[in-house]
């Protein structure tokens, strides 16, 4: 069962974990949406990475229930946003289109139904956006 | 113009909920996406029983007679074009007009 003394501190690196976890989520959320996310995300590696082993430190301590469920979320959640940068790595085929190339022709159907040309998009320019749609 | 892996019904009800303007195109089967090489050959997140991949995200900017000027792209699809690059880009490369959204 642990001595007290470090099953409190087990109870306090559980705490730690969830907040250092979901402070840095947040954040991370926030700056998603406002477009702002950073090149350099090592600093959120970096914190979730730590609340992730703080939480395991403190499931191994016997935190407690109110301090083992702080530990899990701490786990869960930085493995949970470790995985989404994981999985995050978009790669083009090596020969996509690039400055300086032509646009292809081509034609998709709209929000409508009814069949777009390309051909129409001639004589002024365009800005055209790929996106991973709704989700 | 936008184009996306959504069905034509999910393009409208998206429209909606976020207000935009502009011509979303539907690319279910990334015809368009592959034309232009841009499905990602990494791992592929989509929802269960969506399309089979999806697009990397990429802005374009394409003179009237089809050349790219400029583009945006990441290597992560958590990073998106800042608004304020694209209109840097506007500027420097159509000074001299302004671009009506289509």
């Amino acid at each position: 069962m642990g001595a007290p003394g470090f099953r409190v501190n087990a109870v306090w690196l559980g705490a730690i974990a969830a907040v250092l976890v979901v402070g840095a989520g947040v954040v991370w959320f926030r700056a998603a949406l406002g477009v702002r996310l950073p090149e350099d995300r090592r600093g959120f590696i970096a914190t979730w990475v730590v609340g992730g082993a703080l939480g395991i430190a403190a499931l191994a301590g016997d935190a407690g229930w109110a301090g083992n469920v702080l530990a899990v979320i701490g786990m869960l959640g930085a493995a949970f946003f470790l995985f989404t940068i994981g999985i995050s790595r978009q790669q083009a085929a090596p020969d996509s289109i690039a400055v300086g190339g032509s646009v292809p022709v081509f034609s998709a159907p709209d929000e409508n139904g009814t069949t777009f040309e390309s051909a129409s998009l001639a004589g002024s320019p365009s800005l055209l956006k790929f996106f991973r749609g709704h989700w | 113009m936008a184009i996306c892996t959504d069905t034509p019904k999910a393009i409208r009800s998206g429209r909606r909920k976020h207000g935009l303007a502009g011509t979303f195109l539907s690319d279910r089967e990334l015809a368009v996406t592959d034309l232009f090489g841009l499905r990602n050959h990494g791992f592929h997140s989509g929802l269960p029983g969506g399309a089979k991949a999806l697009p990397v995200p990429t802005t374009l900017l394409v003179g009237g007679d089809g050349e790219v000027l400029w583009m945006d792209q990441s290597e992560s699809y958590q990073r998106r074009s800042d608004p304020g690059r694209i209109r840097a880009a506007l500027e420097a490369n159509l000074p001299e007009r302004s671009l009506t959204d289509r």
